[in-house]
């Protein structure tokens, strides 16, 4: 088991599997929520190894905005990177209280370059969202 | 919980834009009173202000010529009369005059006293203004008094005095027994002077009558005129000032009108436009206003239509762009290309058939739906789409029953659509983990598709909205799945195939579709 893990919180089976294939080549755990509240329980349990959350704004039993604020009373230094297919992804992302967002569809490019800053070791990496605020 | 998007609350609806204090009061002032109202009392004021003025003018000519005929019978006749008397009395002076020198004819002379006799009688009994009693008398002694003239009736009375003295004397003479002397003669010739004298007196108050008569006549002339006149300016006042009232109660609020449909048509922004009345400008007011609430409500609702099919056309381009490319990453990686591959395909499979759903619902709108029937199994078509959803819409789990299925005559591709379109919706709406019911039930030369699963939150009536075309699913904090266009097409294709579209309740929170086609 890594020390570092990325959390993919998305009730698209295709898209966990698409993110655990692209971070398979590293050294770093892909732990897969298809609910908020699994991500939640998963991201209690593990919230010193997770590194970075890819969270989908669609999910269900909850509104966007909770989910999002239950994540970020959990972990301080973890990046959370709201991923959504809305028009407009940085209103939403404002919308839930992120300042970070992936906007569907990506390039796989750009997973990877968030999957290997995930993996860095901690002095590294992106400190906080706010030093890479906006489009990952 | 899933909440479908069919609640079209008019935001912005109700609140009102800040006006200027004197369009308030313009409100307040002309909302009281109907448009049609101040209309039908500016024509009321127009006929009542022409109907007094025909009846001022009927009276006032009436009695107009009144007095003409007044003046005609009682003053003119008179002098027609008075002129023959006097010719009369000129030719007695003559006569007599000449008795001189020739033997009078007396009977003539007696003719032409007894014709001013005629007159004066005639006189004293029709026209003489303070012996007569007749109505025409009463009404010119009154003339008299109010033209301050009464001192002519006095006048008259005693001309008429001197005519009956003079002629007196002169019939008196003319009685005398033949052969008379001279002196007889040169006495009728003075008496009847004198009688002509008085016969001129008694013309110069007849003419002084026609004076006054004259003069009233003129006075009630002015007097009508007068009255039309008045009753005409205060009829032009009372109309400009309901006519105002008209235009101030119509133009600034038009002008309002016109300024929040232009507005309207520039920005594409609605405010309500403030008629709080209920005259007929506050009617169209209204009646703009909703007619704005619904083209702003559709344009929200195509905007939030377009942004969820924008939504769903890029969730599956999101795997199959992501998968495409880590195949193309990994070449060596069989694995992880056949994987892809299939991801791929599906989602391909699951956009083709949002790319035909939103193409076949703009055909439908056109009425361009195109319709190649042919003998179909619809059990078959069935297993394929339900397997083809739950392949795209994880943790949906659909039995299905197409034991009692059969061939239809229809389009293959619309009725594929169609099953797909039920599938994908019932699959949206239904609750997470609960099964979805398919089977196949044919009855009475018909085949019906009964789609049951549970719904609590949604029930029939609120399912019946997604038959409006480009009606939208969307789900918050749902289960992930969201049908773009409603069960419109759905609907359409069914009508197309002779058959029907029902959303009903089934039993507790359990939903039922029903897609009823002729066998």
């Amino acid at each position: 088991m890594s020390d570092d893990a990325i959390l993919v919180i998305d009730d698209d089976a295709d898209l966990r599997d698409l993110v655990r294939l692209v971070a398979e080549p590293t050294n770093i755990d892909v732990m897969e929520a298809a609910t908020c509240a699994e991500g939640i329980s998963k991201l209690r349990a593990n919230r010193a190894r997770v590194r970075l959350v890819l969270l989908d704004y669609f999910l269900p039993g909850i509104e966007p905005a909770c989910c999002a604020r239950e994540l970020c009373s959990l972990v301080s230094s973890t990046v959370i990177v709201l991923c959504t297919a809305a028009v407009d992804p940085a209103a939403r992302a404002a919308e839930v209280g992120l300042s970070r967002w992936l906007a569907k569809p990506f390039d796989v490019d750009v997973l990877e370059t968030l999957v290997r800053e995930a993996a860095r070791p901690q002095h590294q990496a992106p400190s906080t969202a706010s030093a890479n605020a906006g489009r990952v | 919980m899933l909440r479908p998007q069919f609640d079209h609350r008019l935001e912005g609806h109700g609140w009102l834009r800040s006006r200027r204090g004197e369009d308030r009061s313009d409100v307040r002032r002309h909302r009281a009173v109907s448009v049609g109202r101040r209309l039908a009392a500016l024509v009321g004021v127009q006929v009542a202000t022409a109907a007094v003025l025909l009846g001022v003018a009927f009276a006032g000519y009436g009695r107009l010529a009144s007095d003409l005929a007044f003046m005609q019978r009682y003053v003119l006749a008179r002098i027609e009369g008075i002129s023959d008397a006097m010719e009369a009395a000129a030719q007695l002076r003559h006569a007599a005059e000449a008795a001189t020198k020739t033997p009078p004819d007396i009977p003539l002379m007696k003719r032409w006293a007894h014709d001013v006799r005629a007159y004066l009688d005639r006189y004293r009994n029709e026209w003489a203004v303070t012996e007569n009693r007749s109505e025409d008398a009463l009404r010119f002694r009154a003339v008299l008094e109010r033209s301050n003239r009464g001192g002519l009736a006095a006048e008259e009375t005693a001309a008429m005095n001197d005519v009956g003295s003079s002629l007196q004397r002169i019939e008196t003479k003319l009685l005398a027994p033949p052969g008379s002397d001279g002196q007889i003669f040169a006495s009728i010739e003075d008496d009847a002077r004198d009688l002509r004298t008085a016969l001129r007196r008694l013309l110069r108050v007849q003419v002084a009558f026609v004076e006054v008569v004259n003069a009233a006549i003129d006075r009630r002339s002015a007097e009508t005129h007068w009255w039309m006149s008045v009753v005409g300016l205060v009829g032009l006042l009372g109309s400009l000032a309901l006519g105002l009232q008209v235009h101030r109660a119509i133009a600034p609020r038009i002008r309002r009108l016109v300024h929040e449909v232009q507005r309207f048509k520039e920005l594409g922004v609605h405010q309500r436009v403030l008629e709080e009345g209920r005259d007929e400008i506050a009617i169209l007011a209204n009646a703009l206003d909703a007619g704005f609430a619904a083209i702003a409500a559709r344009d929200r609702e195509r905007e939030r239509f377009l942004a969820l099919v924008a939504h769903e056309l890029k969730t599956p381009m999101t795997s199959i762009l992501g998968f495409t490319e880590l195949a193309l990453a990994r070449p060596d990686n069989g694995q992880v290309r056949a994987h892809a591959l299939d991801v791929v395909r599906s989602h391909a499979s699951r956009l083709g058939r949002l790319i035909d759903d939103l193409l076949l619902a703009a055909s439908t709108r056109s009425g361009a739906l195109p319709f190649r029937p042919q003998s179909v199994d619809v059990a078959c078509v069935t297993q394929k789409v339900a397997a083809e959803v739950a392949v795209t819409m994880p943790g949906r789990n659909f039995d299905i029953d197409t034991t009692r299925g059969g061939c239809l005559l229809a389009d293959e591709h619309l009725l594929t659509q169609a099953v797909w379109t039920l599938l994908t919706y019932a699959a949206a709406i239904a609750e997470v983990g609960h099964r979805i019911l398919v089977r196949l039930a044919p009855a009475d030369a018909r085949l019906r598709l009964e789609v049951v699963f549970d719904a609590p939150s949604v029930p029939a009536e609120e399912m019946e909205r997604a038959f409006a075309p480009f009606a939208s699913v969307q789900y918050e904090g749902g289960s992930g799945v969201r049908n773009a266009v409603g069960l419109f097409l759905c609907r359409e294709i069914a009508r197309l195939h002779g058959g029907s579209l029902l959303a009903m309740n089934a039993t507790g929170v359990q939903r039922m579709l029903v897609l009823d086609l002729p066998a």
